[in-house]
């Protein structure tokens, strides 16, 4: 099937015979078990007391600027350029679990897969590091659960989010060899001016930054995605610092380190847990 | 396009890259998903069943045709996950040297031992420059009358062991885990519990929102009886798992002494 964009989609026949056919009756066992992954599966939230009490007496989180990096390119960027300063401290993070969340090497914790930092001088501007897989059931409850947590007025939302360069698709296949680059799309009442060229057509924008993208057009709110695409796959300094553009236009409430430690870079470095039985 | 600590050739043909990875086996296993499929197979004490997904992806096609369920000898069935003509290239191969062995020896080959040929066959593709390793997976499935009904998973990178239960494809990772759950509790299946891989088939389709929409599923009950049927009582089988069976569902199942393999196809 074509679409209107001119991609070729496959798509699978829903012909169906309907038979009257019975419905699933399930044993107990089964559903005690989808009943306990569905528990499990459910997004948590965690602050600090003192976000906590704030957030308890009424008060949504005070912000102007909110950050969401999602994916390990995006997320270690922020961990070198922009964490690595002591104003940066840690308020927050959202516990979620699905089948794709095993410990690796790299997270030693939970905790550290999706956390919150504010800046001590300027607590207006909030970070937010995803480095886990969202599944599709759960980026709902996450983008709901985090944005009712903060104020709408006057919140600008930028996302740093990851993609692979061959999910880019292009007439001019010769663009390909300049990767990383990055692209972006923003909401309807986003005013300021992009840091790179908009997305273009048939390319689409999925996952985490879809959801959170989503959320903001429908309630005004303005946002912008950059998305880097890198033909590298996993954590990559180069592709790490494409996205120094993009938070430049927040120079004044954040600081780029211009010459992160290689330390802290080799770190976010590390090959993450590779998904096969190759290696066993 | 070569950045990082590599030159860009390791991932073209396989040879170590500098991190002592092999990327083109890896990406093979990538090319197992492509398709969107998942196939479950689980083993209990006295049978095994296999289930997958069948996708018809034009309404002209004639689905009685398509099938990525093979007999590889009268005890040994298997079913292929990932790409349709390299999962034809290695069941090719597994009935010849099924074949072969026959002639040699005189018996037919058992399951462990086809599936290790295989998989050495695999390893082969994994080291020669000139032959990319296959991007599909063999799930065997195989009773014996001296030895217990056995489940085996063979992949591309030369890997392969016997399971209680396994899933391969699209939504292995969550199907992987309701099974782990699903046999913490109940360890020991019997023949009317190997055919609920159905339940996870059911939860992988909740959990996700994969391209094809399976709109009921249906209990697959295939009680104790059946297990000594003759070949005379196989249709009256097939009308029993006819009237159950959900639509884009093949099953397998291998039954008591012999195996039968039942393509079942619902269009």
């Amino acid at each position: 099937m074509a679409t209107f964009f001119g991609e070729v989609l496959s798509v699978f026949s829903r012909a169906v015979e309907d038979e009257d056919g019975e419905e699933l009756v399930e044993d107990e066992e089964d559903e005690q078990i989808r009943r306990e992954l569905e528990e499990k599966r459910e997004v948590h939230l965690h602050w600090n007391s003192e976000v906590s009490e704030s957030l308890q007496s009424g008060n949504k989180l005070q912000c102007s600027d909110f950050i969401l990096a999602v994916g390990h390119n995006a997320a270690s960027f922020l961990s070198v350029y922009v964490l690595t300063s002591s104003s940066w401290e840690t308020v927050g993070h959202v516990s979620v679990w699905n089948e794709r969340t095993k410990a690796s090497t790299g997270q030693s914790s939970k905790e550290s897969a999706c956390v919150f930092h504010r800046n001590k001088d300027d607590p207006s501007v909030l970070i937010c590091q995803v480095f886990c897989y969202i599944a599709d059931d759960q980026l709902f409850q996450w983008t709901e659960k985090v944005f009712a947590c903060l104020q709408h007025r006057g919140l600008n939302v930028t996302v740093l989010s990851d993609c692979s360069v061959t999910d880019y698709m292009t007439a001019d296949h010769l663009c390909t060899s300049s990767a990383p680059f990055l692209r972006s799309l923003h909401t309807g009442v986003f005013s300021g001016r992009t840091a790179c060229p908009s997305l273009e057509q048939p390319n689409i924008i999925t996952g985490l930054s879809a959801s959170v993208l989503n959320h903001c057009q429908v309630y005004r709110i303005a946002a912008v995605v950059y998305q880097c695409y890198s033909d590298v796959n996993g954590p990559d300094s180069v592709s790490m610092e494409t996205f120094k553009p993009a938070l430049a236009k927040l120079g004044k409430s954040i600081q780029l380190d211009s010459s992160p430690s290689t330390d802290v870079l080799r770190k976010s470095v590390q090959t993450t847990d590779i998904k096969s039985n190759l290696y066993i | 396009m070569s950045r990082g600590s590599n030159a860009g050739f390791d991932r073209h043909i396989t040879i170590f890259s500098p991190e002592g990875r092999l990327y083109q086996v890896e990406y093979a296993f990538k090319a197992i998903s492509q398709n969107g499929v998942t196939s479950v197979g689980v083993c209990g004490k006295d049978s095994v069943a296999v289930v997958t997904q069948k996708k018809i992806p034009e309404k002209l096609l004639d689905s009685s045709t398509v099938t990525n369920m093979f007999k590889l000898t009268p005890r040994i069935g298997c079913v292929m996950t990932g790409h349709s003509a390299d999962s034809r290239s290695q069941v090719h191969r597994a009935r010849v040297e099924a074949g072969e062995w026959k002639y040699k020896f005189g018996y037919d080959i058992t399951a462990d031992v086809l599936c290790r040929r295989l998989a050495d066959i695999s390893q082969v593709y994994t080291q020669n420059a000139e032959m990319r390793p296959l991007g599909c997976c063999m799930i065997m499935v195989s009773v014996d009358p001296q030895q217990v009904p056995v489940l085996y998973k063979c992949d591309p990178a030369g890997y392969y062991c016997g399971f209680r239960a396994i899933a391969v494809g699209a939504k292995q990772t969550e199907a992987n885990n309701y099974l782990e759950k699903k046999l913490k509790k109940k360890p020991d299946l019997t023949e009317d519990r190997t055919v609920q891989v159905k339940s996870t088939i059911w939860h992988c389709q909740q959990m996700s929102l994969s391209s094809i929409t399976v709109k009921k599923t249906t209990t697959i009950v295939l009680n104790g009886p059946w297990s000594n049927s003759t070949p005379s009582q196989s249709s009256g089988l097939k009308d029993k798992v006819k009237g159950l069976l959900l639509e884009e569902w093949v099953v397998a199942v291998a039954l008591g002494k012999e195996l039968w393999v039942l393509f079942y196809t619902a269009f």
